[in-house]
C-alpha cells in the first residue's frame, strides 16, 4: 500500500490526470456528433510504437484539419492505479496536445465487441469514429494516418455521414 | 466500404480459428531442451500462451498463469509459455532474460523461445499474453478458445469471468466451450519487419 502510495505522489506532482472516461459516454458522444469524423487512437504509456506513432497522429491532424471536419482522440488503455497520471505526463512530455481520455474499463469484452468485433485488443489500434473502419497496426509517418482518415472519409461519405444504425449485422 | 471491411479481415485473420488443427511446434526451452507439442500427445490438452517478460499486462498475469498450471496440469492441460519476440526490439525479451524471469517466478512449465517467429504467425498470435487453449483430438491437437485469461487483467481480486478456465473445464466435462473467443488487451507481438 505505502508502495502504491509512492508511485502515485510523483506522477500526481509532475501532471494532472486524464480525464476518464467510460465507454458508454464515448460512445454516446460520437453518436450525438456525426457531423465529425471521430479518429479514435487506442494507446498506452507501456506501448513502445504507441508512443512512436503519437507525434504522425499530432501532425496528421494539424494537416487534415483545414480541410476535414476531423477530431483525434487519444484513449489511453494504462492500467489503474495510476495509468491517467501516467499518460498525461508522458503527452506532456513529448507536447502531444491531441485531446485524450483515460478509459475507465476492465474487461476489453464488455466493449471492443461493441466498436469492432474484428479487433482483438493489440494496440495501436486506430479507429474511425462508429463506422466499421479500423487500421489495426502502428502509423509509421503523417502521411500514412492522412491516408487512413481521408480514405475513411471518402469511404463513409461527403460530408461525413454515420452508418446506418444496422452496419454491424450481416456477419460484418 | 466492403473493401475497408475485407482488408480489415484478411489482416486479423492470418493463424488460426478455433476448430482449426493446431499447428506444431519445436522449440527452445530455458533449460536448453527442445520442447514440442508432439511431447504432450498424452495429455487431454494444452494451455497455449504467448507472453513475455517486458509486456506490463504479462507481468500482470505471471501469477494467475502459474496458478493455471498447478490447477489444470493434473487435470490434463498444461500451460506451454511461448515468448514470439524480437529481442532486438525488446531487449528485455532476450533468450537470457527469460531464463532469468522463469527462474525468479519459479515457472513449473515450459518457457520457450519462437526465435524465428514461426510459430507465432502460425498462430496468429497477436499480443501478449495471447491465449491458444488446444484439445487433444484424435492423433491432432485441436484449437478449442483463442483469447483472454480472464475479464480482469489489472485486479486478479476482481476477476468475475474465467474465460481460459471455464473453457478448460467445459472440454473436462465433455461440453462444448462457452465463449469460444474473447477479447484482451495486450502488447503487440514485436515481430521482425
Amino acid at each position: 500500500m505505502t508502495r502504491l502510495i509512492l508511485s502515485v505522489i510523483p506522477s500526481l506532482a509532475l501532471a494532472q490526470a486524464l480525464p476518464s472516461r467510460r465507454w458508454t459516454e464515448i460512445e454516446n458522444h460520437l453518436r450525438h456528433t456525426p457531423e465529425t469524423l471521430y479518429v479514435l487512437n487506442f494507446w498506452s504509456t507501456w506501448c513502445r510504437p504507441c508512443i512512436a506513432e503519437l507525434p504522425h497522429l499530432q501532425a496528421a491532424y494539424h494537416k487534415l484539419k483545414s480541410t476535414l471536419p476531423v477530431q483525434f482522440w487519444l484513449i489511453s488503455l494504462d492500467l489503474p492505479p495510476d495509468g491517467a497520471y501516467k499518460a498525461a505526463q508522458l503527452l506532456r512530455q513529448k507536447h502531444i496536445s491531441l485531446p485524450a481520455f483515460w478509459l475507465s474499463e476492465n474487461d476489453p469484452n464488455t466493449w471492443i465487441p461493441r466498436l469492432n468485433p474484428e479487433w482483438d485488443g493489440a494496440i495501436p489500434y486506430t479507429h474511425l469514429g462508429l463506422t466499421p473502419i479500423g487500421h489495426p497496426h502502428a502509423f509509421s509517418s503523417p502521411q500514412e494516418v492522412e491516408d487512413f482518415v481521408k480514405r475513411g472519409y471518402d469511404a463513409m461519405g461527403n460530408p461525413f455521414r454515420q452508418p446506418p444504425a444496422d452496419w454491424r449485422q450481416g456477419g460484418r | 466500404m466492403m473493401r475497408w471491411v475485407t482488408l480489415f479481415v484478411s489482416l486479423l485473420l492470418t493463424g488460426v480459428k478455433v476448430g482449426d488443427k493446431a499447428p506444431t511446434f519445436s522449440l527452445k526451452n530455458i533449460d536448453g531442451k527442445l520442447v514440442s507439442l508432439s511431447d504432450y500427445a498424452k495429455e487431454k490438452g494444452v494451455i497455449v500462451i504467448f507472453t513475455c517478460n517486458h509486456c506490463p499486462y504479462a507481468k500482470l498475469y505471471e501469477d494467475r498463469i502459474i496458478a493455471l498450471h498447478k490447477e489444470f496440469a493434473s487435470k490434463g492441460f498444461p500451460v506451454v509459455a511461448i515468448n514470439p519476440n524480437a529481442p532486438e526490439i525488446v531487449p528485455e525479451d532476450s533468450y537470457e532474460n527469460m531464463q532469468k524471469r522463469a527462474k525468479e517466478k519459479g515457472y513449473p512449465f515450459p518457457y520457450l523461445f519462437d526465435e524465428t517467429q514461426e510459430v507465432a504467425k502460425a498462430y496468429g498470435a497477436t499480443k501478449t499474453p495471447h491465449v491458444f487453449l488446444l484439445k487433444k483430438e484424435g492423433d491432432d491437437f485441436r484449437v478449442a478458445y483463442i483469447g483472454a485469461i480472464d475479464d480482469s487483467p489489472n485486479d486478479a481480486k476482481k476477476v468475475q469471468k474465467r474465460y481460459l478456465a471455464e473453457a478448460i473445464q467445459a472440454l473436462l466435462d465433455g461440453k462444448a466451450v462457452p465463449i469460444p473467443e474473447t477479447k484482451a488487451i495486450g502488447c503487440s507481438v514485436k515481430y521482425r519487419k
